[in-house]
């Protein structure tokens, strides 16, 4: 498949699906920009890619989002696709959500919920300016089902589906396009933070689960706004039959 | 003629669209006052809009000197494509702070160049060029675009009641960072009343212009102003502009750093998609080849920002409309009220 050099944000870009997504489009040429909490680690992942840009900032502080936007903006230009999979469990173990500390629960909407929220409000006149680009918010299988302990996540993640889809609606005149998509279960620290006796082998790799979706989201034929993981993956084995 | 009520301190939540507007053409005597949100009214489908999509750097930096704390105003983008972030004129104040009026600062001065920080790999270098600064920012990059937004602060205004953050300066368009001060004339845009533009059959079209600043309250310095500043003009902008044209319809400039590069690139010929340095100055009788409107701040009498205005519309008509402005309570300055100048008549 051949296509155009792309300009790719990924928020949550030093590790789990956020790592792999940005080193798959990296890999196969497309301008990637990573932003991370942790120097360290997007130092680690721009060894392993040299040409991917990073700043370690934090998308859930309000008081970065146009820091994040300015040096996005400056470094790499206006963006094609920003994939924001950033995100926070909550504590672990996770507890029952009577049991949950209001602040943390705060702090699960800073990240999952109000830092997308704030990010696409400033990348979106960019969008605007180039023409169209798509904003892709990673969702969960627990945004749309009642798990015990999973509620302050489950929470944000519902709350992040139904912006993503008023987001996409409002879009529609500027060729911009919003996403939620369920990548699944995956073998990430954040699966084994809520799930520590869980099997890897019954998991998802990230790598494999970026290389599908960097697939889906190239082609860009994109018929609604929420998909779950079996949605997004038929969609590509039924544009390749 | 009255004046405005010089610095009233505003809240930085003061962006609406129901901050005032004042419209003026050939056709009507008086103006017509109104508000940012019936600006539809007062347009014809087929005309287009102009915005300036630039967002706004922070370009206020503070470094420590032996004579204590400099503030670093930038105030034009040197290079002559103004995404690259290495080279700036700048002017510096010593003591004080954004509180007090920019006249009343002192400028800070040194014979020799200085160098500060050595941080996240970018070292920055001031060095003396005539009443202002060479100011580069030397290092990769990213790296320096992320100090810059790391370490700088928007440029703040002393009328204002606390200090300005990064997300007050941006317009609902504000793309990438090229503008050293806020395209203020969209700062009360929101995008419902884009629909509602939209709606209406009115077109928004996109330039890209490194605004720089308006005033530093050094005359030596004030009197070069605006310097050179780069732009970008896109194709569809062009073609916009030309099917307007053709088809009677007018062009209005949302501010007058958009105003400023369509007319810089006529004034080469012809107006052309693509890169340039706009270092025109409007002024009464400038022939104006693109825009037929402007929408824009209100200023004082003696601000090189009215003799600009004069190249839409008479001085007498315009002071009046300003005495009329003061009295109904419009307020000056970025942030404040508006007004459309427009050199064809109007529908309404």
């Amino acid at each position: 498949m051949r296509t155009s050099l792309k300009k790719i944000v990924v928020t949550g870009g030093s590790r789990g699906l956020g790592r792999a997504l940005a080193l798959r489009f990296s890999a196969i040429g497309h301008e990637v920009f990573i932003v991370g909490r942790n120097e360290d680690q997007l130092r680690l992942v721009q060894e392993l890619e040299p040409k991917i840009q990073y700043l370690a900032a934090d998308v859930s502080d309000k008081d970065q989002i146009y820091k994040i936007s300015g040096a996005i903006g400056g470094g790499l230009g206006h963006p094609d696709f920003v994939v924001q999979c950033a995100g926070y469990l909550g504590m672990s173990p996770l507890k029952l959500l009577v049991d949950s500390p209001c602040e943390d629960f705060e702090k699960v909407l800073d990240t999952n919920l109000l830092g997308p929220f704030r990010l696409t409000k400033a990348l979106f006149p960019m969008m605007v300016a180039n023409g169209g680009g798509t904003f892709v918010n990673i969702s969960s299988d627990a945004a749309i089902h009642n798990y015990e302990t999973w509620g302050t996540y489950s929470a944000s993640k519902a709350a992040m589906d139904r912006m993503t889809g008023i987001f996409h609606e409002e879009s529609k005149g500027f060729q911009i396009n919003h996403l939620a998509l369920d990548p699944g279960e995956m073998a990430t620290d954040m699966y084994f933070a809520a799930d520590p006796d869980r099997d890897p082998a019954t998991l998802q790799k990230p790598e494999d689960v970026a290389e599908a979706m960097v697939d889906f989201l190239l082609k860009g034929n994109f018929q609604q706004s929420r998909y779950s993981r079996e949605e997004w993956q038929n969609a590509i084995k039924g544009d390749a039959s | 003629m009255k004046f405005f009520q010089d610095f009233i301190p505003m809240n930085r939540s003061r962006r609406s669209t129901l901050a005032k507007l004042m419209v003026m053409d050939p056709c009507h005597t008086n103006a017509t006052h109104s508000t940012v949100q019936a600006l539809p009214e007062f347009l014809q489908k087929g005309d287009v809009l102009v915005f300036n999509n630039a967002g706004t750097l922070p370009a206020s930096f503070h470094f420590e000197t032996e004579r204590g704390v400099v503030e670093v105003r930038l105030i034009s983008n040197r290079s002559s494509q103004a995404q690259e972030p290495f080279s700036w004129t700048a002017v510096a104040y010593q003591g004080g702070d954004w509180r007090q009026k920019t006249e009343d600062r002192q400028l800070f001065r040194t014979s020799k160049p200085l160098w500060f920080d050595d941080r996240d790999g970018v070292r920055v270098k001031l060095s003396p060029d005539g009443q202002a600064f060479h100011v580069e920012f030397i290092g990769q990059k990213q790296d320096v675009w992320n100090y810059l937004f790391q370490k700088g602060a928007p440029i703040q205004y002393s009328y204002h009641k606390e200090a300005l953050e990064l997300w007050d300066v941006q317009t609902i368009f504000a793309g990438q960072p090229l503008a050293i001060e806020a395209p203020s004339a969209a700062l009360h845009f929101d995008w419902s009343l884009i629909q509602d533009l939209k709606a209406k059959g009115v077109k928004i079209a996109f330039v890209s212009h490194a605004a720089g600043v308006s005033a530093t309250g050094f005359p030596s310095v004030d009197v070069q102003l605006p310097l050179a500043e780069p732009y970008w003009i896109p194709t569809g902008t062009v073609d916009a502009i030309h099917r307007a044209q053709k088809s009677g319809h007018r062009v209005i400039g949302i501010g007058t750093s958009a105003t400023r590069c369509l007319e810089a690139s006529a004034a080469k010929g012809a107006l052309e998609p693509g890169f340039g340095v706009a270092s025109i100055h409007l002024h009464k009788g400038f022939p104006l080849k693109v825009v037929d409107g402007l929408l824009s701040g209100l200023h004082e009498r003696d601000s090189s920002h009215l003799r600009l205005l004069e190249a839409f519309i008479e001085k007498e008509k315009l002071l009046t409309a300003y005495n009329e402005a003061v009295n109904r309570g419009y307020r000056h300055h970025e942030f404040g009220d508006l007004e459309l100048l427009c050199k064809k008549c109007s529908s309404f």
